[in-house]
This record gives C-alpha cells, sequence and structure tokens, in this order.
C-alpha cells in the first residue's frame, strides 16, 4: 500500500515556504515510497508532491508506474522554470532518480524512458537501492505509454528548462 | 562530510567526494552520462545551497542528503538556476576529478570524456 499526501494546488500558491506549516518536514513511513534522488525525497517529505496512483484504471499498469506530481516544489530549488507540473514514472514502484524539476538538464531528453543508477548520487542510498543493473546500462522500457509521455515531456520541458 | 575538517564543502571538497563515491560504485565504471548526471548533481548542490560564494554549509547537506529534510534556516536561491551554469560547473568538477584521479594513481582511470562535449 503506499501512503500519499494529497494537497490541493490551491493551498500550494497560499505558502510554499518550507518552513510554514503547511510544508514541515514529516518523516516517511515503511509504506511511503522514496527515491534514490534526495531532491525528490526532500519535496516528498515536506509535502511538495503527491502521486496520482488512483488514477491509474489498470491494476497491473498500476503496479508499474506511478506518474507524481510536483507542484510547488520548483520554488524551493529555484530551477529555470516558471511553472512545473511534471510527471514522474517509476518502474517496480521505485522513483526513477533526477528527473525532478531540480534536477532538469537536457538529459531529461529522455526523461521517463531512462534509469539511473543510485551510483550518480552523493546520498548514500545503496543499501536501500542496490544498483540492479550496471552503469553503462541505460534501460529502455517498452511501455509505448511512457515512450509517449517522455516526448511529450520533453517538448514541453526543454524550452523553459533554458535559462 | 570527512572530506573535508571545516564547516563548509566548496567544489573541490565534492569533487573529491565524487572521486570516492564512484570508486566505490557497486554497479560498475560509471559511464560518461552518467558521470555527467552525477557532477551536475554536485553543481545543483553547490547552487542551490551553497549561495552565492558556492559553499555548502554541511549541516544544510546531511540533512538534505541523509534525511531528506530541508532546515528552516536554509534559505532558498534566488537567482533562478540554468543548464548552462550546471554545466560548467561540473566540467569544473570535471577537472579537479582528472587531477585527483592523475595524482593517485591506484584509483582506476574512468571514462573522462565529457558527455555533452561529443
Amino acid at each position: 500500500m503506499h501512503s500519499v499526501t494529497v494537497i490541493g494546488a490551491s493551498a500550494l500558491k497560499l505558502n510554499m515556504s518550507h518552513t510554514s506549516t503547511l510544508h514541515s518536514f514529516i518523516p516517511p513511513s515503511p509504506f511511503d515510497l522514496r527515491s534514490p534522488c534526495p531532491a525528490l525525497n526532500a519535496l516528498a517529505n515536506h509535502g511538495y508532491m503527491y502521486a496520482v496512483i488512483s488514477l491509474i484504471q489498470s491494476v497491473k499498469l498500476r503496479n508499474k508506474l506511478v506518474p507524481v506530481i510536483v507542484t510547488a516544489g520548483v520554488s524551493l530549488y529555484k530551477p529555470s522554470l516558471r511553472q512545473s507540473n511534471v510527471y514522474i514514472i517509476s518502474q517496480n514502484r521505485r522513483l526513477i532518480s533526477w528527473f525532478s524539476p531540480a534536477f532538469f538538464s537536457a538529459e531529461t531528453v529522455e526523461l521517463s524512458t531512462l534509469i539511473v543508477s543510485p551510483d550518480t548520487t552523493l546520498s548514500n542510498t545503496t543499501r536501500r537501492y542496490p544498483a540492479r543493473m550496471p552503469n553503462r546500462q541505460i534501460t529502455i522500457l517498452p511501455s509505448l505509454q511512457i515512450l509517449i509521455s517522455s516526448i511529450s515531456l520533453w517538448a514541453c520541458l526543454l524550452v523553459p528548462f533554458w535559462g | 562530510m570527512g572530506v573535508s575538517p571545516g564547516t563548509f564543502l566548496g567544489l573541490e571538497d565534492l569533487a573529491v567526494a565524487r572521486v570516492i563515491r564512484e570508486y566505490q560504485a557497486v554497479g560498475g565504471p560509471l559511464s560518461s552520462f552518467h558521470a555527467e548526471i552525477a557532477r551536475a548533481e554536485s553543481g545543483l548542490i553547490l547552487q542551490v545551497f551553497g549561495g552565492e560564494n558556492h559553499e555548502v554549509d554541511k549541516d544544510i547537506l546531511r540533512a538534505w542528503l541523509v534525511d531528506g529534510r530541508l532546515p528552516d534556516y536554509w534559505e532558498p536561491p534566488r537567482r533562478r538556476i540554468g543548464i548552462r551554469t550546471t554545466w560548467s560547473i561540473g566540467r569544473r568538477i570535471a577537472d579537479v576529478m582528472n587531477s585527483i584521479r592523475n595524482r593517485l594513481d591506484f584509483l582506476p582511470q574512468v571514462a573522462t570524456r565529457s558527455f555533452h562535449s561529443r
């Protein structure tokens, strides 16, 4: 079971500071999803992102994909992006790291088709996320939906990111 | 956190941390693509948490990396952070990493060619 915090977008606009009571730090429970990416984890622990698992109708697909919407987290890391509604796809209930609005780059071109090894982060996540694949392998997920979403994200994100 | 005795971590300290991290990589040596992303992370850390001087408070970094927490006394950056600055910092980190690897013979020579210079 996933424990997901849902916060309305209107509430997020009221006070987006990470020091507000709305976004105070809440450590993850054992059932919460967390990624190797420390930026994503901080956003999740402060209630800046929520998953829309229930919107996926197919149970089989739901177990594989978890689209995550990051709403106001960009106000913290200040990427060169005005507004963000970013979908981050995960496989096997693990968020794909590095593709948050905080960690964007031209490499986000392949946004949701790549899985990056935990070895790329300074965060000590090796125990929690053992590298299942060698660092030289790039896995392309077979799902056509992911491919389509990556292409659309590429088109939406590349221009505003270039700052 | 142990790469520097001081309170703050700079670009060179993060480069040392990256050399150690890649030496300990459990999935084998990083490809140039992954290495570029890894250096971009360090570059973003310097920009987001380091302020204008690009020096990161260890306590803030520890809270963020280990606990996934943003301390109350941390202030978000005022400038927007773009790709080009991050890449340029990543290049500087790569240069420092290469100089460290050249001095330490026992470290395996990892592909140092930049991903975006291809």
